[in-house]
């Protein structure tokens, strides 16, 4: 069943001149964590706000085309209620803060609260999500004293514990350190485990080629290529977007133009030491 | 979770309101005698609830220098016909004296009465409670974060200070290149706040501020009978108190 389906979308905001999303369709399945990838100002943000409803009722702008999410139009729905299915998270860690928390315990509580969840399930729910995302240590910290990638962190948590089916995140490692980048995306691996439909922006091509079940490119507000991070990567065409391959893949093709050809091109690192392996014998 | 909150703050927030407007407008109602009284209950108050120390310091750094300042400046300079005192340009007159007095009083019996109250009211629980009774939560929201997104704004501000002065633009020295560093540094940080505002807009939204149901508080406040008979009992002294004004009023004419 898909989670998520956009038909012909196009869309413009307020101000613009010419449309940042054209005529796109997509579909991600069940449990899928969908990649979009591309250029900056290829339109990836915008198709989150599209499938989070912001666009159009948060940003206006002109619209057509359908996405359905769960299977209901979030454009025919209250804003207010589209946030019982999706959940939504961001790149700046610092205005994704609530600012009327005075602890982390109580940021994740917040959400809960204002979904009107009973007391003692919210203290119930947000221990077991501090717990699995390994955040207790700040639980009584001011989220605004955290660093970036532990705000980061709580963010996700935040949206975590409200427990959607779907979640939307987007660039939430570009303003981060490699180890809390780490961290992340063990909190995604985590989501995925739980069975969420995930749709991820992300710059970080060996992360993506490792988790993520479709890889759709965009480029000028159109999705270009769609597949499986092995289908997409080893298409010629990454170059002609300027989508830069995962290491492996890298170094595979530049063993192949120096005449060491591997049966098959790797895009994660346990792949490529496996082919490696089976070459030497 | 909570430590166990002595005196006032044990109260339930709207009592602790209640009891704050109450007193205030009572010292206001009648003059510097009731004030002081007024006022010297207000620090047993503070002292019962724990926090006596840090009132009467905060008190006496604000409330206290604002009358000391106000009663000098309204003695000095309001003329009138009975000379007290007199010093070169400086008259000091009985008229001049006794309006500082009821401005002083004034000031003293508001002013110590907000103190007290934002030393034992935790906003968070009064926003709740007033929020359970009917208050958008939008409006509990935006004074809730206030507290929390000013300091974070003055660390924009000196982020953008610096960035500014790497550029060149000079901020410290006299009055006239301040000024002239003063566009330059506010103009991004009101367009930072204005992205700010939009980032935090969606965030609220992620949490599902504005989600079709009804909210629920992690932290029951809880409303006891002794609340609602202490609440009863303010609002009787109100009325006394106003009650007693005009008849007052009315005999003294």
């Amino acid at each position: 069943m898909d989670s998520i389906k956009i038909k012909n979308l196009t869309y413009r905001y307020p101000t613009a001149e010419e449309d940042i999303l054209r005529n796109v369709s997509l579909s991600v399945k069940k449990g899928d964590l969908c990649a979009l990838v591309g250029k900056n100002g290829s339109g990836k943000t915008t198709l989150c706000n599209a499938i989070r409803g912001f666009v159009p009722k948060f940003y206006k702008g002109d619209i057509s085309g359908e996405v359905l999410v769960n299977g209901k139009d979030v454009q025919k729905e209250e804003i207010g209620s589209t946030a019982l299915e999706v959940g939504f998270a961001f790149q700046n860690p610092f205005t994704q803060i609530s600012g009327i928390a005075d602890t982390v315990y109580e940021e994740l509580a917040y959400g809960l609260e204002n979904m009107g969840v009973d007391p003692a399930e919210i203290d119930d729910r947000v221990n077991r999500i501090m717990k699995l995302t390994k955040i207790e240590d700040f639980r009584d910290r001011n989220p605004y004293q955290l660093s970036g990638g532990q705000q980061q962190r709580v963010a996700l948590a935040a949206v975590l514990v409200m427990n959607q089916d779907i979640f939307v995140i987007d660039e939430p490692t570009s303003q981060l350190d490699p180890q809390s980048t780490d961290d992340v995306f063990e909190m995604i691996k985590l989501m995925k485990s739980m069975g969420k439909t995930i749709v991820l922006v992300e710059h970080k091509m060996e992360q993506i080629a490792e988790y993520a079940d479709q890889v759709v490119v965009m480029d000028q507000g159109q999705v270009v290529m769609e597949g499986t991070p092995k289908e997409v990567f080893s298409d010629p065409r990454c170059e002609e977007y300027h989508i830069r391959l995962p290491q492996c893949t890298g170094i595979s093709l530049d063993l192949k133009k120096e005449g060491i050809s591997l049966e098959e091109l790797p895009v994660t690192l346990a792949e490529t030491v496996d082919i490696i392996r089976k070459k030497i014998g | 979770m909570d430590k166990k909150q002595k005196g006032l703050k044990a109260w339930n927030p709207l009592t602790s309101l209640y009891l704050i407007i109450v007193l205030a407008i009572v010292s206001v109602l009648f003059d510097y005698r009731i004030t002081l009284l007024i006022v010297a209950a207000m620090i047993i108050l503070a002292a019962v609830s724990g926090v006596g120390m840090a009132f009467t310091k905060l008190w006496l750094k604000s409330i206290v220098l604002v009358c000391i300042i106000c009663f000098i400046l309204q003695s000095l300079f309001i003329p009138g016909e009975k000379t007290l005192w007199s010093l070169w340009i400086f008259t000091v007159t009985e008229e001049g004296v006794s309006k500082a007095i009821v401005l002083c009083s004034r000031i003293l019996g508001v002013g110590s009465a907000i103190l007290l109250g934002g030393k034992i009211i935790d906003m968070k629980k009064l926003m709740a409670v007033l929020e359970e009774r009917g208050l958008s939560p939008s409006a509990t929201y935006v004074l809730l974060s206030t507290t929390n997104i000013i300091p974070q704004m003055s660390k924009k501000m000196n982020a953008i200070l610096d960035a500014q002065r790497s550029r060149g633009i000079e901020t410290d020295s006299n009055v006239i290149v301040r000024a002239k560093a003063f566009f330059p540094s506010v103009g991004p940080l009101l367009l930072n706040s204005l992205v700010s505002a939009e980032e935090r807009a969606i965030t609220l939204e992620a949490r599902a501020f504005s989600a079709p149901c009804k909210k629920t508080k992690l932290k029951e406040i809880a409303d006891t009978a002794m609340d609602k008979g202490v609440r009863v009992v303010l609002i009787g002294v109100l009325i006394l108190a106003i009650g007693g004004k005009i008849i007052l009023w009315i005999v003294l004419k």
